[in-house]
């Protein structure tokens, strides 16, 4: 019974949030702002049973292992990175902010000296070897023609390109010139990638709905009369918005989001 | 600029286009695999009964249309192939339900027991520093599951430790940014294999990481869902929902081939009328 109310109580926040399509209504807005503090809400809690609980508290204060038999003794290093947390947290005390400093600097000093090793080899090297055609072309030795030959075509490409948009981000000299041909090479590369992701972009968010949809079809109701009453209640819904929508003066939201 | 009218009439087109397959359910085409997706679904299938994988459920609510049907088909191959999956989220805590609930449904239907063939190992903050641990010690960062039950006599962390020399692929169903921290501080140092599943919004910042060898696969979007779930024959949401997603497809090309026959003609009538008054 539990889940029935709440997949129905879901359906109906989703057709609430669809009702933007038609425009800006209270509606809307009730859903919206349930969401965000639901969400909020949610993450606090799981922050802290997840996290200062058993990572903080647990470690230092009070034994809180799920199991009894397990012998528990105060871990007091873990006081160093709980106090550091907690002095973070001065930055809403101006006269005490200074402090918040020292966490600042053990974070920013930990996260570089940890992560320019591994970022540099994974990000930056492992990438540029990757883009050398003979690279590219190792697993294909041997290979025939057929596989041979567009794997070439591909690497070419891909060397071409690394090298134009390397030469358009390289402002030491005018584009004009072999510098410039490389420049306007380059801006169509960065073009094709745009147009990529902006396609890549559209078919997530088309999912995106096709998942809501796919919600409110079959995972409403399971004895099948499910879409019927949906597209009854969300048609109740755009009605009831749009006579309530013409009674209020337009807001500065709802005309930018016209 | 669109009048209301026809605004509303491309969100119903949209809507009908969308409805349409999961009202009348119908097969637009075949999602054939693709290299990428190939590539981790073969490293999988090629692994031996008793190996163990791992499986990053890093993602929220948010990209759950996409990515949660990928854990669903990736979380069935593995279990049907007795592999041991260790699951664990640091992308964020609201992501650690949809990896619980994957593990029970789907483990709870091939007879696979919690804390023996699986586990959810939970969030942690500070992605690089937990990953850089459970390669040397997993049990030392999480004292206990997603669930609450202790790890200290866990059958699965039994049998594996630590992730380095002991998990046989990596798996990171990401919406964010998690695949670099993992190549950068799992896969390269571990010296374990890695593939990824992301959203389509991130498949092309990704592919670099594909076509450089640092993954060996890569599964993008509801569409490479879809293509999973072909390969271990059994169709489930990716599939329902790629019908949906292709008529959309092919609608959205005839609105741009429209839209831009509109403009033409509004260009040229404008040009036609500065040359009659002229």
């Amino acid at each position: 019974m539990a889940t029935f109310i709440g997949t129905w109580i879901a359906a109906g926040l989703t057709l609430m949030i669809l009702s933007f399509l038609y425009k800006d209504n209270p509606f809307f807005r009730f859903a919206e702002h349930l969401y965000v503090g639901i969400a909020n809400a949610f993450v606090v809690w799981l922050v802290w049973a997840t996290i200062v609980l058993p990572d903080f508290i647990g470690r230092v204060f009070i034994n809180i292992a799920p199991d009894p038999d397990v012998t528990w003794s105060p871990d007091f290093w873990f006081l160093v990175p709980g106090i550091l947390g907690l002095i973070m947290l001065t930055r809403m005390i101006p006269a005490i902010e200074w402090m918040s400093r020292w966490a600042l600097a053990f974070v920013v000093g930990w996260g570089a000296g940890f992560m320019i090793g591994p970022v540099l080899n994974s990000y930056l090297l492992a990438q540029v070897y990757a883009s050398f055609p003979w690279v590219n072309m190792q697993p294909y030795i041997g290979a025939p023609p057929g596989e041979y030959v567009p794997a070439l075509v591909n690497a070419i490409i891909l060397f071409i390109c690394v090298v134009t948009v390397l030469i358009y981000f390289f402002f030491s000299y005018e584009h004009k010139g072999v510098i410039g041909g490389g420049a306007k090479i380059g801006i169509w590369v960065l073009m094709v990638a745009f147009g990529a992701s902006f396609g890549s972009t559209v078919m997530a968010r088309v999912s995106l709905f096709v998942g809501r949809a796919r919600f409110l079809v079959q995972d409403a109701e399971p004895s099948g009369h499910a879409f019927s009453i949906l597209l009854t209640l969300g048609i109740l819904i755009v009605i009831i918005a749009a006579i309530v929508g013409r009674r209020q003066p337009p807001t500065k939201e709802s005309e930018s989001a016209e | 600029m669109l009048r209301s009218w026809e605004r509303y009439l491309l969100y119903g087109l949209i809507a009908f286009a969308v409805f349409l397959p999961l009202i009348f359910p119908f097969d637009v085409w075949e999602n054939l695999p693709t290299r990428e997706v190939l590539g981790v679904y073969n490293t999988i299938e090629n692994l031996q009964p008793g190996d163990t994988i791992v499986v990053a459920v890093d993602f929220d609510p948010s990209s759950e249309p996409e990515l949660y049907p990928m854990l669903l088909a990736v979380l069935r191959h593995a279990f049907s192939k007795d592999l041991y999956v260790i699951a664990i989220n640091l992308f964020g805590p609201a992501g650690t339900g949809l990896g619980v609930m994957a593990l029970n449904d789907v483990g709870g239907d091939m007879g696979k027991v919690d804390g023996e063939d699986y586990v959810m190992l939970g969030f942690k903050p500070n992605l690089p520093a937990v990953i850089s641990q459970l390669n040397s010690d997993i049990k030392e960062m999480y004292r206990s599951d997603a669930n609450g039950k202790s790890t200290a006599d866990m059958p699965i962390l039994e049998r594996t430790p630590k992730f380095q020399g002991n998990i046989k692929y990596l798996v990171d169903l990401a919406a964010g940014e998690t695949v670099r921290p993992w190549i950068a501080y799992g896969s390269a140092p571990g010296g374990y294999p890695m593939g990824a599943g992301c959203t389509a919004v991130s498949f092309a910042d990704y592919f670099s990481f594909y076509q450089s060898g640092q993954i060996n696969g890569l599964m993008g979007g509801l569409k490479a869902a879809a293509e999973y779930e072909e390969l271990i024959e059994r169709k489930g949401a990716a599939s329902a929902g790629m019908n949906s997603q292709s008529i959309v497809h092919a609608l959205l090309v005839i609105f741009i081939i429209v839209g831009n026959i509109a403009f033409f003609r509004a260009v040229m009538a404008k040009r036609a009328e500065a040359r009659e008054r002229a």
